[in-house]
């Protein structure tokens, strides 16, 4: 079929498949973030939670780079420290997601049958749970401290990650190669993770980045409900929310500069996202 | 014949998903630590008022006793009373729906047609630069945290040009519209009272505005991307190469193909919104449906959280269901 195809079907035009560019910028914009993150403390004269008594709700100005909020508390200082939660966040609770959700999908892709059925139809029902809803629930379950937040932005996001390596596990397992590495007498355990896992693997760490940019909205959301990090970590949504009542007053900066920063670092995963979407043929 | 079939086999398999949800949510909130009964007695109550008032919501019951009879109530219709407020958790429901409805639909709306328009627009230029705009726009709409946005505009269109009216409710205190469908464009109309139309609209604008920013990303992009496959296929190179009209080729080729792909898309778009209209109703003080599952949850109203959950999980059901059905109508290749 294959053959017929190749001799009735003139070879496409070769597209240079796109998204290192994408790929660069949105790596460039991470690096930036993770600089601040990381050199927070040399960036800023002040601690993310130091008060400074004498500047309440000051606008960005030389003793404050993008102002106070309403504690007295420096926003550029914050935002800077604000980045190690809402990176480390977003990439544990993804990494969590996709070891949870890429075992149970590589598990029940593999074994079929009754097994298989019963987990999708489980799986069913969690997604059809309202998302933001369920975030809130597992949060306030557990309590809302970082790893409780991990844990429940991980878990929520796990059933998209069982699918996706449920549906390559299903496709791989047919393959010749598969069953020429049982025939040599590999043991189920070494077939499902030499053989399957590595090759299965790929769809998932495409959409990882996609994923971690959707995980850090979840995180600043919650926040922003009060339902996130504690006061007054510094944590972007939280920060927005402090910053919300400012704003029918017309002090903007306290919420627009913490939202520029959310912004930014999403739109860096999401532009590395898009650009493996690209790299890999799944997007144009 | 086989379509209605096809409907009644659907609504089916609607009813495990829903006993699923049911029961998970009944578990969830059950074992949350808080406890509902502890916030509306007085606090000079006595252990016996408080055991009065447990049993008062059945909750003194074992939990699958408990279940039961929740069950039993949702299919007679009844959906019990809120804890917090003691009324009727159906009443507050259909007050509440028509408002979150109102807004996503209008922004569902609003973001489909720049989808459309948008997508098949820099589909026909692809690669040009005015393609690529549209896609960076996309990509930066997808990053934007809602909430976020929502102040943005408030700050610009509110504070700073005095455009919109304050984010407060949705209709100016002057006027008084009394419900009829609860839907407030279309209750003003009915009552013919033109100028309150008018200041619902105003009111919507900013919400509506904020979600359509949001959701518009995802369709554009799926629009494009099918608008790309059927410029490529070849059933529309041939009706170029015949030399058929721009508008022809536009309207009845790429513009009828395209839209096959987008109910599916629009359906997921939807549900999501419906599950995550919180925030914008949170910025906007709208008193919608997430804004009272929010409060019932944090006040561990446990009836109130039921209702909400059973009727988004429907919700999102039907929803697919409809998108579903659209595609077999748009595209005669798809059976029900």
């Amino acid at each position: 079929m294959a053959v017929v195809d190749d001799l009735t079907h003139p070879p496409a035009k070769r597209i240079r498949r796109g998204g290192d560019g994408l790929i660069a910028a949105g790596s460039l914009i991470l690096l930036i973030v993770l600089v601040g993150a990381v050199a927070a403390p040399w960036l800023s004269q002040w601690g993310p939670t130091e008060i400074d008594p004498i500047a309440f709700l000051e606008p960005p100005g030389p003793g404050h780079w993008l102002g106070t909020d309403g504690n007295g508390m420096d926003i550029w200082s914050r935002i800077l420290f604000a980045a190690r939660i809402d990176l480390g966040v977003a990439v544990a609770s993804v990494a969590l997601a996709v070891l949870v959700g890429g075992t149970i999908g590589l598990a029940t892709g593999y074994a079929g049958g009754w097994v298989e059925e019963t987990t999708m139809r489980l799986l069913d029902i969690v997604q059809a749970f309202p998302v933001f809803i369920l975030a809130l629930t597992v949060a306030a379950l557990l309590g809302n401290s970082l790893h409780t937040l991990i844990l429940a932005i991980g878990l929520i996001n796990a059933p998209a990650y069982a699918r996706l390596m449920r549906a390559e596990v299903r496709s791989l397992k047919n393959h010749i190669y598969i069953e020429a590495a049982e025939c040599a007498g590999n043991s189920r355990l070494s077939i499902l993770f030499r053989h399957l896992l590595p090759n299965a693997l790929t769809p998932l760490l495409v959409i990882a980045p996609l994923n971690c940019g959707w995980a850090i909205l979840m995180l600043a959301g919650l926040s922003f409900l009060g339902l996130g990090v504690s006061v007054p970590t510094a944590e972007w949504g939280a920060m927005i929310s402090t910053g919300a009542a400012d704003v029918v007053g017309g002090r903007w900066w306290t919420s627009v500069f913490p939202g520029l920063a959310l912004f930014i670092t999403v739109l860096g995963f999401n532009l590395i996202g898009e650009g493996l979407l690209q790299r890999t043929g799944q997007r144009r | 014949m086989r379509l209605t079939r096809y409907i009644v086999r659907r609504l089916l398999l609607l009813i495990p998903v829903l006993i699923g949800v049911s029961v998970l949510t009944f578990v969830l909130i059950r074992v949350l630590p808080g406890d509902p009964v502890l916030l509306i007695v007085p606090e000079t109550a006595t252990e016996a008022d408080i055991q009065q008032a447990r049993e008062r919501f059945g909750l003194d019951q074992p939990l699958v006793a408990q279940y039961l009879t929740y069950l039993g109530d949702v299919l007679r219709g009844d959906l019990g009373r809120s804890i917090t407020t003691n009324t009727p958790v159906a009443e507050q429901l259909a007050r509440r729906v028509p408002l979150t409805l109102e807004l996503i639909v209008y922004a569902m709306g609003l973001a489909l047609i720049i989808a459309v328009v948008g997508g098949i627009y820099a589909a026909r230029r692809a690669g040009r630069p005015s393609d690529h705009t549209a896609r960076v726009v996309a990509l930066a709409g997808n990053s934007l945290p809602e909430f976020w946005l929502g102040l943005v505009l408030v700050l610009i269109f509110y504070q700073a040009l005095g455009w919109a009216p304050p984010p407060a409710g949705r209709i100016s205190p002057l006027f008084s519209v009394p419900p009829i469908t609860g839907f407030i464009t279309i209750d003003t109309l009915l009552q013919g009272d033109l100028p309150a139309f008018f200041s619902a609209l105003h009111h919507l604008m900013l919400p509506v505005l904020t979600l359509a920013i949001v959701i518009t990303a995802p369709l554009l992009r799926s629009v494009r991307a099918s608008a790309l496959e059927v410029i490529d296929s070849d059933s529309y190179r041939c009706a170029e190469s015949h030399g058929l009209k721009d508008r022809v080729l536009l309207f009845a080729y790429l513009f009828r193909l395209t839209l096959i792909r987008l109910p599916t898309l629009a359906a997921l778009v939807f549900g999501n919104l419906l599950g995550g209209s919180v925030l914008v109703e949170y910025v906007f003080s709208w008193q919608g449906l997430g804004q009272w599952a929010l409060r019932g949850l944090l006040l561990r109203d446990y009836p109130v959280i039921q209702a909400y959950v059973l009727v988004v999980a429907t919700f999102y059901v039907l929803v697919f269901l409809i998108a579903d059905l659209l595609q077999a109508a748009l595209d005669p290749r798809v059976e029900v």
